[in-house]
């Protein structure tokens, strides 16, 4: 015995006024949400939202930061061994590069 | 308002098996990887930050959320197993994150005028006077909705997620997922008919 399928009627009056019944007609006949989903169909509203919650242009410059502190840390050990590099090598000229006699 | 993850673990994985089958992987991938998942994550950038202000409503703390999201994704990389698209482990973080800072901000508020307050149109200065006029309407409409709703029309109407993939970044059932999504269309489908 099937039992009869609701009309968009009763889908929309559970929507508006009972959201818990649909959510478990919905969980028993998921058939049924793409009803729902022609019934509520707002074709224009992804766009309006997109304008709505549009993140500033300089987003990424804001948080790059945070997703390159690797990088950071690289680069800035590099300068250090370069400057230690630097003053070592002008010791060793100064100090130690001497021929044994 | 449904309340989820009040304290869950942000970086979990959604419904992950108690043991991998092997061809996941269980570490961090290797470099080639990691600059490929990095260049995701930057991409993923413009959609973290509509989640976190369709939760937060207000652009300061969306980019506070951005960059927390940023920072737990990328000191978490080695718990992502690859059983969910990486989008969606970094959404629900993302979605965690915000609803976190929602909950912090609105423990910390002293002044009950600070709970809510919208700060959407001051930094985009572009915009035009009708163009400001809409945002401030749908923002008033957006701000009918609880916060869970809000997260489920922006990831399907503007990210277009599907709603599998919405149920799992948010570890709702499918079903709510799609009533909170028609719901919402409908309620702020009334608005957007008083704007023609």
């Amino acid at each position: 015995m099937s039992k009869r399928a609701p009309s968009d009627r009763q889908l929309m009056a559970w929507l508006d006024k009972n959201p818990a019944r649909l959510e478990r007609h919905l969980e028993q006949f998921p058939d049924d949400a793409a009803r729902v989903e022609r019934l509520t169909e707002a074709p224009t509203l992804g766009g309006r939202l997109r304008e709505t919650l549009r993140p500033p242009a300089d987003l990424l410059d804001r948080i790059s930061f945070s997703t390159q502190p690797d990088a950071i840390r690289r680069d800035t050990a590099e300068v250090l061994v370069d400057l230690f590099g630097t003053a070592w090598r002008t010791a060793a000229v100064l100090f130690i590069d001497e021929e044994p006699s | 308002m449904t309340d989820i993850h009040p304290d869950a673990d942000v970086t979990a994985p959604n419904s992950a098996p108690e043991s991998a089958p092997e061809s996941v992987p269980e570490s961090v991938p290797e470099a080639p990887a990691i600059s490929s998942l990095e260049q995701s994550l930057v991409e993923l950038s413009p959609t973290i930050y509509r989640v976190a202000l369709s939760i937060l409503r207000d652009r300061a703390l969306a980019e506070d959320a951005v960059q927390e999201t940023m920072i737990r994704v990328w000191t978490n990389l080695g718990k992502f197993r690859g059983d969910a698209p990486f989008r969606v482990w970094v959404l629900r973080i993302a979605h965690n994150v915000a609803i976190s800072m929602g909950r912090k901000r609105r423990d910390q508020a002293v002044d009950p005028n600070d709970l809510g307050e919208l700060k959407a149109t001051s930094a985009a200065p572009d915009r035009t006077a009708e163009g400001r006029a809409m945002v401030g309407e749908l923002w008033s409409a957006l701000d009918q909705l609880d916060p869970l709703s809000r997260t489920i029309v922006v990831l399907r109407e503007v990210e277009l997620f599907s709603y599998e993939d919405i149920a799992e970044a948010l570890d709702v059932p499918l079903a709510t997922v799609k009533t909170r999504l028609f719901r919402a269309r409908r309620s702020l489908a009334v608005k957007m008919e008083t704007w023609r």
